[in-house]
Parts: structure tokens; C-alpha cells; sequence
């Protein structure tokens, strides 16, 4: 039977089988989004108050200060101190909430699963306002030792403590009820937001406005010390995302056949889940609770390229990074010198956009 | 019972003993002992809520169970989920896809890790969907297919994974939970032919069926699931008859024999005896 049917078809098996393989417009999108992202990236060093010729400025990074006329070196300065560092943790953000979302949704099975919406963020955001209202008292000592990354530490374990609650809530006698899972997060969400709200009460005033800040979520405080702390985590987390492709490839087909195929399923999802902590809880730990960009961008992505976690997750990360980046510049220059949260324009920009995406879809089947 | 392959003069075997399985606190399958060679095709049959897709969730290491499972001599808690999936695949009851997969990307995946790159694995995914009779269909999205299409795409995903019914002496297992029940009876047969092909080249099938006249035909061996537990276990024909079916499925049924091969068939009586009672109003109605 085999060998009759292994007889290839006019105009051989590649073009044959190109049908319904996405791969190569999968990697034509992927290359197309890391331009756009070093295009989003020079863009938004550019912008603002200050017009500083970016490309000039950026080769003239190797040479010393005193050769630099005055202008030259307000530039500089400008662009290594202020702008370099929140394009980079705007990228970094972006790719992390993008690249958790895709992951959680891989692993819940569900396009709506994402940190935002199934409380992880929340949990992390609790975590972190914990810490900054009550870190003076019992925890100075351990906050001192761990210095810029007290914060991002503390909110990885908020995220993980609250996705692990979440996952005992669901499961029982080893087998996992995705929905109960979503409507636990949702709830957990719920609590961890009270209680960061109940922390507002007890916070004094510069505690307050760093408080506010995880309201709306804002990369204003964009610093050397923040990417220093956030970035090791969440480039980790990005280089190991990769290998996980496989085993959420095979989770479309659900739990038990994705066993089948040989994939240790209860690892995949142990090591998923720490990682979404860990993105999200770094993530949020530098800029607060943004919302929306990991249900947008992946879906957005899907819809182009496929679920195929191979090119999906390093998609999500391109483009979730140009996207946050886009959307800061935006928050930073439209009502100049004053400044909107980012999460402001996220919202205001993404949610109109993801529901006219709704409306345009054919079927409601194939989410 | 079939030959055995050649190299192998004992067949390698599916070996269950004394089978429990209990969900929700409550026990599913009890007792439960069978041993099936390898080169045969296996049907276990038996009403609905018996117990065959659990035992074949069970067998197949899905769901935690009592008693013993051996795999051509292996325990399957000795294997891992690799070695597992190089020996054996698993067509379950239902698959849903969380996200919109094409039928391509559907049927890749169950090309294993280990599998060459190229050309070679587009070669499989192809031969494997035009072996169901989907030629052609690479490029549909899975959610768009109709419900016996998606259930022949799902067995193509399971053919690419175990594409050699025997290598190195091994022999590989195919599980099928109800591979047949929502096709039509030419793809029926076709996909029992492709499993009987497989039992033949010296696999293992264990398939659970409800057709039990597609099974005679197709089966060398029947098992019997009433409540959980086995009611008969044998060939067709020694397990196929009148008292032993109609008490599996609590109804009155008759065994015939075909005229030309002697396979059993069954027929329901009450049915029979409804159709003779409507005999006029029928052909009036057929007017
Ligand atoms: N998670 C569960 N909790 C409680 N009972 C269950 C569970 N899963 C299955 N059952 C029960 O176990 C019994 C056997 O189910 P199983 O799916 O094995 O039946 P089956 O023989 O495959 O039936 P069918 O022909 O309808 O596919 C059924 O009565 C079912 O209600
Ligand atoms: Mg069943």
C-alpha cells in the first residue's frame, strides 16, 4: 500500500506538500517584524522634546565625551540615559507579556488565558505593593541584600504563588479543568487587587505614588537599574521559551494525546508555568500591571501565521516588543511635557482594534 | 487466530491483568484480564458506559489504574512517554483542537521528534492522509472539515506515528477508540482494511467497536465489556452468539453466518419483528 502511495506527485512532494505549511510565510512574518522593531526602536529614540539625529548619535557612541561638541553631548546623554533605557524596557515588556500570554494560552488551551486577565499580574502586582508598603519593617534586611532585585524577586513570587493556587484549584485526582482554572485566576485576581487596594490605606505618600504607578502600569521610571533587574529574567525566559514549541504544538491536540506523542505533559507544564511567572513577574515588577498586549498580540498573530508555537512565540515577542515600544512614545509625546500610562494607550488603541477584529472574523468557530 | 511473522514465533502481546480503574470515587472497570498477540486485530465491544474507553485510556497510560499492563513484555510504567510513543499510537474518542490548526499541521504531528528533516516527513504526512483517502485536503483548516473527514485526519496524525506495523523485530500497536463511527460505510471498510493491513504485517490493533457486524469482519479477536467488566473474550465466532451478545447488550439479538465466508452477523429482533408488523403501512408510505 505504502509504496504505490509514496510515488511523488507532479511537480514533486515540496510544492506538493506547501499546502497548508505556513512555515515559510511564518518566517517571511518574522523577519518582516524585526525590522519593524528596529524601526520602532530607532522611531522612538528619536522622538520627544529633544530631536537628536539618531543614527549619528548611536555611531557616535564609541567615541569619548571630549570630543563631542556641547550639543553632541546633551544628546548623548539624553539618549543613553533617558530614551535607550525605556526603548529597551519597553522591548523587554512587550516580549514578555506577549511571549506569557502565548505560553498560558498554549497551556490553558484557551485564547483567553493571559497573566492579565487569570490574576497572575495581580498576584505579582500584590507582591510588589507588599513589599514597597511593608518592606521598611520585618523584610529591610532581606530587601537590602537583594537591592534592585527585591522587586522583580518579590513579584515572580506573587505571580508564582498565584498561578500554583490557581492550578490546585483546578485539578483534582491528577486531571487539570482548564475553566475552573480561568474562573479561579479570576477570582485570585479579583482578591489580589483588594488587597493591593486595602495596602493604599497604609502606604504614606511617596509609597502612594509608587502605587499608583501599578494602577495603569507606565514605563516612566525606565532606568539602567530596572533592565539590569528585569532584563536577565526575562531574556531567560525568552531563550527557553523555544523549546517548549514542541510540547504546546502537541497540546492543541489536548492532555492526553499530547502524552501519546511522547511529551512529558506535567513538565511542560511545570516548567511553563514558572516561566510565565517569571516574565510576568518581572515584567510587572519595572512597569506596573499593562494590560491587554498578551491577549492582542498573539491572537493577532495567530490569525496571520498560525498557532504553530515554532514561529508563534518568537512572533509574539517581535511584535509585542515594537508594539509597547510604539505604544510609549505615544504615551510620552501626545500630551507633551505631561505624560499618559501606557496602559491608557494600550487600552484605548488595542481594545477597538481586537474588537473590530471580532466583528471581521467569518465564523465565531475559529478562535 | 492469525500467523505469526515470520522472524518472531512467538508474537509479541498486549498483556492486562486484573484491570481497576476508579474515577470520582467511583469504580469504573474491575477485573479486567486479557492477553492479545501482536499480528491480530482486537475489537472490544460492549454497550455504552462499559468501560472500553477506559480500559483503552488506561492501557494507554492515560488514566492511574490497579493491576498490571505490559507492552511486548514491558511494564508501562517502565516506559517513558518516548519510548511509549515509538511503540505504540493512540486514536482517543474525541479530539477538540484549541486552536485552528490546517489538516498539514494537524497529521505532522505525529511525525516523532527523532523523525529526519526534508522532504521526508511531507512525504509521510501526504502518504498518510491519502492512505484515509484525504489527498488533497493538506491545506484545509481542521476546524472547516466535516466529522468524519476530522476523525479520518486524527487516524492519518496516528499513522504517521506508528508507519511500520513491525521494525527490528518490534512490533508496534495501534489503539483505536471507535476509529469508524461517524464515517461512511466505504470509508468504514477502508479504515478497517488499513487496520486489518496492519495486524496483518505483524502490528497490534486494539480497536473498540460498535458495529458488530463490521467487526466480524474485520476482527480475530472479540472482547466482551458489560459494566465494567470482560463478558467474553475469543474468536468472533465462538464469542458471537445469540445468548452471550444478547445478554452483553440486554436485548434480543440473532446470530446468522454470511453465505460466503461463513462471518457472523447479528441482527436485532425486535427491529426485525417491528419492520414485519409495518410491513403495509411501509409500502404505502413508499408510494
Ligand atoms: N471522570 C469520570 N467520573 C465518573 N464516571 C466516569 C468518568 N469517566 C467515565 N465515567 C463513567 O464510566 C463509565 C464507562 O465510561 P467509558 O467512557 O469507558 O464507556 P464506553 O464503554 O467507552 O462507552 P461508549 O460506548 O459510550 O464510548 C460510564 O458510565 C461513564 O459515565
Ligand atoms: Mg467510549
Amino acid at each position: 500500500m505504502s509504496e504505490t502511495v509514496l510515488e511523488p506527485p507532479a511537480g514533486g512532494w515540496r510544492t506538493a506538500a506547501r499546502a497548508g505549511d505556513r512555515g515559510p510565510m511564518a518566517r517571511a512574518v518574522i523577519a518582516a517584524l524585526a525590522v519593524a522593531l528596529a524601526g520602532t526602536a530607532l522611531f522612538s529614540l528619536a522622538t520627544g522634546a529633544l530631536e537628536i539625529p539618531v543614527l549619528s548619535a548611536l555611531g557616535a557612541l564609541a567615541e569619548g565625551r571630549e570630543t563631542l561638541t556641547a550639543t553632541e553631548l546633551r544628546d548623548r546623554i539624553v539618549l543613553t540615559e533617558v530614551r535607550l533605557p525605556r526603548v529597551l524596557l519597553g522591548a523587554l515588556v512587550g516580549a514578555a507579556l506577549a511571549v506569557s500570554g502565548a505560553v498560558m494560552q498554549g497551556i490553558f488551551r484557551n485564547p483567553l488565558a493571559d497573566p492579565g486577565i487569570v490574576g497572575v499580574s495581580a498576584g505579582a502586582g500584590l507582591a510588589a505593593a507588599g513589599l514597597i508598603v511593608l518592606g521598611g519593617g520585618v523584610l529591610a534586611p532581606a530587601v537590602a541584600l537583594a537591592g534592585i532585585y527585591a522587586l522583580p524577586v518579590a513579584a515572580f513570587f506573587g505571580g508564582l504563588v498565584t498561578t500554583f493556587a490557581l492550578y490546585r484549584i483546578g485539578t483534582r485526582g491528577g486531571m487539570t479543568s482548564i475553566p475552573t482554572m480561568l474562573l479561579a485566576g479570576i477570582a485570585l485576581g479579583a482578591l489580589a487587587g483588594a488587597l493591593t487596594g486595602l495596602l493604599v490605606y497604609v502606604a504614606d505618600d511617596r509609597q502612594l505614588r509608587d502605587l499608583t504607578f501599578w494602577g495603569l502600569g507606565s514605563l516612566a521610571g525606565a532606568n539602567w537599574d530596572k533592565i539590569l533587574a528585569a532584563g536577565p529574567v526575562i531574556a531567560l525566559v525568552l531563550a527557553a521559551v523555544p523549546f517548549l514549541a514542541g510540547g504546546l504544538n502537541a497540546l492543541v491536540l489536548g492532555e492526553a494525546a499530547a502524552s501519546h506523542i511522547g511529551i512529558r505533559v506535567q513538565r511542560l507544564k511545570t516548567i511553563a508555568i514558572v516561566a510565565v511567572a517569571a516574565a510576568t513577574g518581572a515584567a510587572v515588577a519595572v512597569s506596573g500591571g499593562i494590560g491587554f498586549v498578551g491577549i492582542v498580540v498573539p491572537h493577532l498573530l495567530r490569525l496571520t501565521i498560525g498557532p504553530d508555537h515554532r514561529y508563534l512565540l518568537p512572533a509574539c515577542a517581535l511584535l509585542g516588543a515594537s508594539l509597547l515600544i510604539l505604544a510609549d512614545t505615544v504615551s510620552r509625546t501626545i500630551v507633551a511635557p505631561a505624560e499618559l500610562p501606557i496602559g491608557i494607550v494600550t487600552a484605548l488603541a488595542g481594545a477597538p482594534f481586537f474588537l473590530w477584529i471580532l466583528l471581521r472574523r467569518k465564523g465565531l468557530t475559529s478562535l | 487466530m492469525k500467523p505469526d511473522t515470520p522472524q518472531m514465533m512467538t508474537p509479541p502481546r498486549l498483556e492486562v491483568r486484573d484491570l481497576g480503574v476508579t474515577l470520582s470515587g467511583k469504580p469504573i472497570v474491575t477485573g479486567v484480564g486479557f492477553s492479545v498477540p501482536a499480528g491480530t486485530l482486537t475489537a472490544i465491544v460492549g454497550p455504552n458506559g462499559s468501560g472500553k474507553s477506559t480500559v483503552m485510556r488506561a492501557v494507554t497510560g492515560e488514566l492511574a489504574h490497579s493491576g498490571a499492563v505490559r507492552i511486548n513484555g514491558a511494564t508501562l510504567s517502565s516506559l517513558s512517554p518516548a519510548a511509549l510513543a515509538a511503540l505504540r499510537g493512540v486514536l482517543p474518542q474525541h479530539t477538540s483542537l484549541s486552536f485552528p490548526l490546517s489538516v498539514m499541521e494537524v497529521v505532522r504531528l505525529g511525525l516523532l521528534p527523532p523523525f529526519g528533516p526534508g522532504n521526508d516527513r511531507d512525504a509521510r504526512v501526504r502518504a498518510a492522509l491519502q492512505r484515509v483517502d484525504l489527498a488533497g485536503f493538506e491545506g484545509r483548516a481542521y476546524h472547516s472539515l466535516s466529522g468524519g473527514e476530522q476523525q479520518r485526519v486524527q487516524l492519518a496524525r496516528v499513522l504517521c506515528q506508528v508507519w511500520e506495523p513491525c521494525s527490528a523485530g518490534t512490533a508496534r500497536w495501534l489503539f483505536l477508540d471507535e476509529p469508524v463511527s461517524s464515517l461512511d460505510i466505504r470509508h468504514q471498510i477502508l479504515i478497517m482494511r488499513i487496520a486489518a493491513d496492519f495486524a496483518a504485517r505483524g502490528g497490534g490493533v486494539v480497536a473498540v467497536m460498535h458495529d458488530l457486524n463490521l467487526t466480524a469482519m474485520f476482527a480475530g479477536r472479540l472482547l466482551v465489556m458489560k459494566s465494567g467488566r470482560l463478558l467474553a473474550d475469543g474468536a468472533p465466532e465462538a464469542v458471537l452468539r445469540d445468548d452471550l451478545i444478547s445478554e452483553a447488550f440486554d436485548h434480543p439479538l440473532r446470530v446468522g453466518a454470511l453465505p460466503a465466508r461463513g462471518t457472523p452477523f447479528v441482527l436485532p429482533q425486535a427491529a426485525q419483528a417491528a419492520q414485519a408488523a409495518q410491513g403495509a403501512t411501509r409500502e404505502t408510505s413508499l408510494v
